[in-house]
C-alpha cells in the first residue's frame, strides 16, 4: 500500500504540470532522429549486420530515453530532500524498501511515456516492426533499465542532498550507454572500445532490446541482458538502499 | 556657489508609470544633499539618470558641469557611485576589484592611486579580508568595499544610493564618518535615504520626494521650522504662580494630564532659561522640562499626509497634525 | 574606439570568472569529451565508408566536431556569466566607470574567446596525445583562431540575449540549442555522408563550414576554399551577433 501511495504521489506532478514532461519527451526523440541522420550510412557497411539503421538505432533511442528519464527521477528526490518532504516520508512507519521501490516504479512509469514516443517516431521512420512478444520483452528490459537508472539518481540525490546534481545523475548512465554497441555493432567499434563493451552490462541490455528489432529475440540474445540488468539492479539498488538506510545517521 | 548637480524638468516614464515627474534639482559644490523618500518614490530612478545608467524620457541634467546624456563619459569620470544593491563580483577579492577599478579609470599604472586604494581598504577596515573573495564578506564589509570602489578615483561628486540600508549600527557609523570626512574635504555628496536620522545628521540640504515629485526642499532645520514651532513640555508645581498666564507670553499653552503643561513656542529662538526664571520668580517649581522640536518625519507627514515608513498604504494615511 | 588596455583588463576578469566556477568549465571541456568518446569509439567503423576522408580515422574526424561543440559551449557560458553580472549588478558598476559600454561588452567577448581557446588547446592536446597529427603549426594556429572566433561570435548572440532579458533561463536554452545546432551540421560526420534531409540542413548551417575548417587540419584537406568558407560562415555569425549586441546595448541604455 505504501508503495502505491508514494508512487501515485511521485507521478502526481505529471497531472499537475504536464508541461514539465515535455523535455523528457523531446530530448530523447531529437537525439534519436539526429543520430539516424548523422550515422545512417553505417548500415551500408558490409559487416554492419542489420538491414537498416533506423531499426538498429531505435532500441538505443528507447534505452537512452529510459536512462535519461529514469536517472532524472533523482532530481525529484533531491527536491524532496531540499523541502524536507523526504524527512517526513522517512518518519512514516513504512518499510525502508518502499521509498526506493516507489521511486523506481514511478520512474519506470514516467519513462514509459518517453520510450513510447521514441518508439512511435522510430516506427514512423520505417523501423522494422518486431513481434508482439519481442516488443513486450524489449519494453520490459527498457523499463527495467529506467528503474535501475532511477536507483542511481536516488543514490546521487541522497549523497549530494541536492536537486541540482542532474548532470551527475544522468552523465554516468549515458556514458555507460555509449561505451558499448550504441551506434554500431561490436565489430565496428574502435579497438579500445571493444573490451569495454564486453564488460559493460548496459551494452548487453541494449543488445537484448535490439534483437527483436533487427532479427528475432532468442534465449541466447536475451539472457546476457537479463543477467546484466539483474547485476545492475543489485549494485545500484543496493547502493541506493544503503543511502536510504543511512539517511538519518 | 557653483552647481555640482543641476536638473531641469527631469522626467522618466516606464510604460504608463511616471517614476520621476518634471524634477528640478540644484546641488551646490561641496554640499551634502539628501534625497529623502519612501520606497518607490523615485529616488533610485533619479540617481540612475544622474549617473548615466538610465536615459531621461525628457528634461535635462548636468553633473559636474557635464550633460548626463551627451557627455556621459565625462560625467562618469567625475563621479563615484554606490548603488542601492551591492554591485560586486562575489568571486573576486577586494584587491582584485580595486585593481580592476583603477585600470578602468585609467589609473592602472598610477602608483599614488594604488597606494590610495590600499589606504582606503585599510581605513574601511578591510585589510585582513582584502585577499579573500567577496562571497565570504558580511553585508557591512561589502558595503564598505563598495564605498571604497566609489572613492578610489577621487570623484568630485559622490552618489550614495541608500548606503546604509540593512547595515548594523557600527557599520552605519563607519559610513557616516566617512561621509563627514568627504564633506570636510569638499566632495559633493548626493545621498538617498529612507532614514530620517541619516538625512538629519549628514545633510546640508534635504529634498523630500514622493511619488516622483519633490514635495519639500531646504536645510533640515529650515524645513522643520517651516512645519512647526518647537514645543516646551513642563511639569510644574504651580504654588502661588499663575503658570498659564506666564507661559502664554511665550506661545500657545495647552494643559496635559496632571501637572503637564505644553507651550508651542511662538519664537523659534525663545530663551528657555528666561521662561524657567519667570516661573521660578513667580514661585512655581519646575520639576522637568522637555524641548520637543519637529522632526523630518513631521515634515514628511506635513507634506505628504503619510508617515515615511510603510508609505503608499492607505491604512497609513494620517491627518495632518503638524502643520504650523 | 575602446581603450585596448581596458578591454584587456575586462577580458582577463571575465576569463577568471569562468575559470573560478567549475560548473562553467564542464560544458566546455567535459561535454565535448563525452561526445568524443561516444563517436570516436562508437562509430569508428564509419571511417571505412566510401567517401570518408581518405587516410583519416574517426578519432581525428571527431576532434574537429568536438572543438566546434566546445567553442559553442564557451559562447553559451559567456551569456550565462553575463547574466550573472547583470543580476549581481556588477555590470552596472562596470558601466559606471569611464569605460564605454561597448568596451565592457567587447571585454566580455574576448573573455569568451579565451574560454574557447582553452577548449581548443585542451582538444588539441588530447588529439596529439592519442595519435592525431594536425597539419603543422599553421594548421593548429588556424584551428585555435577558428575556435576563439566561433566562441566570440556565438557568445555575442548569447550575450545580446543576456543584455536584452537579464534572465538566466533565456540564455540556458542555448545549452541544448548549441548541441542541436552542432548535430545539425557536418561536425560529427562528413556532410556528403549524412542522410537526407539532414545533409540539406547541414548545407545551409554555417556551423558546417566552420566544422570543415576545424576538421581539415586533423584529416588533411586544408585548402583555401575550406578556409575562406569558414571565414565567411564566421562572418555571418559575427554579423548576427554584433547586430544583436548593438541593439541590446541600445535597448539597455534606453530602458535601464
Amino acid at each position: 500500500m505504501a508503495v502505491v501511495a508514494l508512487t501515485r504521489r511521485a507521478l502526481g506532478d505529471i497531472r499537475r504540470a504536464p508541461a514539465g514532461v515535455i523535455p523528457d519527451l523531446i530530448a530523447p526523440t531529437f537525439l534519436f532522429v539526429a543520430i539516424v541522420g548523422m550515422f545512417g550510412r553505417l548500415a551500408e557497411l558490409s559487416n554492419f549486420g542489420a538491414e537498416d539503421y533506423v531499426s538498429f538505432l531505435l532500441p538505443l533511442g528507447m534505452v537512452q530515453a529510459a536512462g535519461l528519464v529514469g536517472s532524472g527521477a533523482g532530481v525529484n528526490v533531491g527536491r524532496d530532500v531540499e523541502t524536507s518532504f523526504f524527512d517526513r516520508v522517512y518518519l512514516l512507519p513504512i518499510g525502508r524498501g518502499a521509498v526506493l521501490l516507489s521511486t523506481a516504479v514511478s520512474a519506470a512509469a514516467r519513462a514509459l511515456l518517453s520510450v513510447l514516443v521514441v518508439l512511435v517516431v522510430g516506427l514512423a521512420m520505417g523501423s522494422r516492426v518486431p513481434s508482439i512478444g519481442g516488443l513486450l520483452l524489449a519494453l520490459a528490459l527498457t523499463l527495467g533499465f529506467a528503474a535501475v537508472a532511477a536507483c542511481w539518481g536516488v543514490a546521487v540525490a541522497l549523497g549530494t542532498r541536492s536537486s541540482s546534481a542532474a548532470p551527475m545523475m544522468q552523465a554516468p548512465i549515458i556514458l555507460l550507454l555509449i561505451l558499448g554497441p550504441a551506434f554500431a555493432p561490436r565489430e565496428l567499434l574502435a579497438g579500445w572500445l571493444q573490451p569495454v563493451a564486453t564488460v559493460n552490462p548496459v551494452g548487453h541490455i541494449l543488445e537484448a532490446v535490439r534483437a527483436p528489432f533487427v532479427g528475432s529475440a532468442t534465449w541466447d540474445t536475451t539472457w546476457p541482458g537479463l543477467l546484466s540488468l539483474a547485476i545492475l539492479a543489485v549494485l545500484l539498488g543496493g547502493l541506493a538502499q544503503l543511502r536510504v538506510r543511512r539517511w538519518s545517521l | 556657489m557653483s552647481k555640482a548637480i543641476e536638473a531641469r524638468g527631469l522626467t522618466r516614464r516606464f510604460g504608463e508609470v511616471e517614476a520621476v515627474s518634471n524634477l528640478d534639482l540644484d546641488v551646490g559644490t561641496g554640499e551634502v544633499f539628501a534625497f529623502l523618500g519612501p520606497n518607490g518614490a523615485g529616488k533610485t530612478t533619479t540617481v540612475r539618470m544622474l549617473v548615466t545608467l538610465l536615459k531621461p524620457t525628457s528634461g535635462s541634467a548636468t553633473v559636474a558641469g557635464y550633460d548626463v546624456v551627451t557627455q556621459a563619459g565625462q560625467v562618469r569620470r567625475a563621479i563615484g557611485v554606490t548603488l542601492q544593491e551591492l554591485s560586486l563580483d562575489p568571486m573576486m577579492t577586494a584587491t582584485e576589484l580595486v585593481a580592476l577599478h583603477l585600470s578602468l579609470h585609467g589609473l592602472g599604472r598610477d602608483k599614488e592611486a594604488a597606494e590610495r586604494g590600499k589606504e582606503l581598504i585599510a581605513e574601511l577596515g578591510l585589510t585582513e579580508a582584502a585577499e579573500r573573495r567577496v562571497m565570504t564578506y558580511s553585508v557591512g564589509m561589502r558595503r564598505r568595499l563598495d564605498l571604497a570602489l566609489a572613492l578610489i578615483h577621487r570623484p568630485q561628486v559622490l552618489f550614495l544610493d541608500e548606503p546604509t540600508t540593512g547595515l548594523d549600527p557600527s557599520s552605519r557609523l563607519v559610513i557616516w564618518d566617512r561621509i563627514r570626512e568627504l564633506h570636510a574635504a569638499g566632495t559633493t555628496v548626493f545621498l538617498t535615504t529612507q532614514y530620517l536620522e541619516e538625512a538629519d545628521q549628514l545633510a546640508d540640504r534635504v529634498s523630500i520626494i514622493d511619488q516622483g515629485r519633490i514635495v519639500a526642499e531646504g536645510a533640515p532645520e529650515a524645513l522643520k521650522t517651516e512645519v512647526g514651532k518647537p514645543r516646551l513640555d513642563l511639569r510644574v508645581e504651580s504654588g502661588p504662580a499663575d503658570v498659564d498666564s506666564i507661559l502664554s507670553g511665550y506661545g500657545q499653552v495647552v494643559r496635559g494630564g496632571g501637572d503637564l503643561v505644553s507651550v508651542s513656542l511662538a519664537d523659534e529662538q525663545s530663551d528657555v532659561t528666561a521662561i524657567i526664571k519667570a516661573l521660578a520668580d513667580a514661585g512655581a517649581t519646575v520639576r522637568s522640562l522637555d524641548l520637543v522640536r519637529p522632526s523630518l518625519e513631521d515634515v514628511f507627514i506635513a507634506k505628504t499626509g503619510r508617515r515615511l515608513e510603510g508609505a503608499g498604504k492607505d491604512a497609513d494615511q494620517l491627518s495632518v497634525i503638524a502643520g504650523g | 574606439m575602446a581603450n585596448l588596455g581596458q578591454v584587456a583588463v575586462l577580458s582577463g576578469r571575465a576569463t577568471r570568472q569562468s575559470l573560478r566556477n567549475p560548473q562553467f568549465l564542464a560544458p566546455v571541456l567535459v561535454l565535448p569529451t563525452l561526445f568524443l568518446i561516444a563517436y570516436a569509439g562508437g562509430v569508428a567503423g564509419g571511417a571505412n565508408l566510401p567517401g570518408f576522408p581518405a587516410g583519416a580515422g574517426m578519432f581525428e574526424f571527431q576532434l574537429g566536431g568536438d572543438m566546434l561543440l566546445s567553442a559553442m559551449m564557451a559562447g553559451v557560458i559567456g551569456g550565462v556569466t553575463q547574466v550573472v553580472d547583470i543580476q549581481s549588478k556588477f555590470f552596472d558598476r562596470l558601466l559606471l566607470t569611464p569605460t564605454s559600454a561597448s568596451a565592457v561588452v567587447f571585454g566580455r567577448l574576448v573573455g569568451i574567446g579565451m574560454l574557447g581557446l582553452l577548449g581548443g588547446v585542451f582538444f588539441t592536446v588530447i588529439g596529439l596525445v592519442f595519435g592525431g597529427r594536425p597539419a603543422g603549426v599553421g594548421g593548429v594556429l588556424m584551428m585555435l583562431l577558428l575556435q576563439v572566433l566561433t566562441a566570440m561570435g556565438f557568445g555575442a548572440v548569447t550575450v545580446a540575449i543576456a543584455l536584452r532579458t537579464g534572465e538566466g533561463n533565456a540564455v540556458q536554452i542555448f545549452l541544448p540549442l548549441g548541441i542541436v545546432l552542432t548535430m545539425f551540421s557536418s561536425a560529427f560526420f562528413p556532410r556528403h555522408l549524412l542522410l537526407s534531409p539532414l545533409d540539406t540542413v547541414a548545407a545551409y548551417n554555417p556551423l558546417s563550414y566552420i566544422a570543415d575548417g576545424l576538421h581539415a587540419p586533423w584529416i588533411g584537406g586544408l585548402t583555401a576554399t575550406v578556409a575562406w568558407r569558414a571565414v565567411l560562415a564566421l562572418a555571418v555569425i559575427w554579423l548576427v551577433g554584433g547586430l544583436l549586441c548593438a541593439r541590446a546595448l541600445k535597448h539597455r541604455a534606453e530602458a535601464g
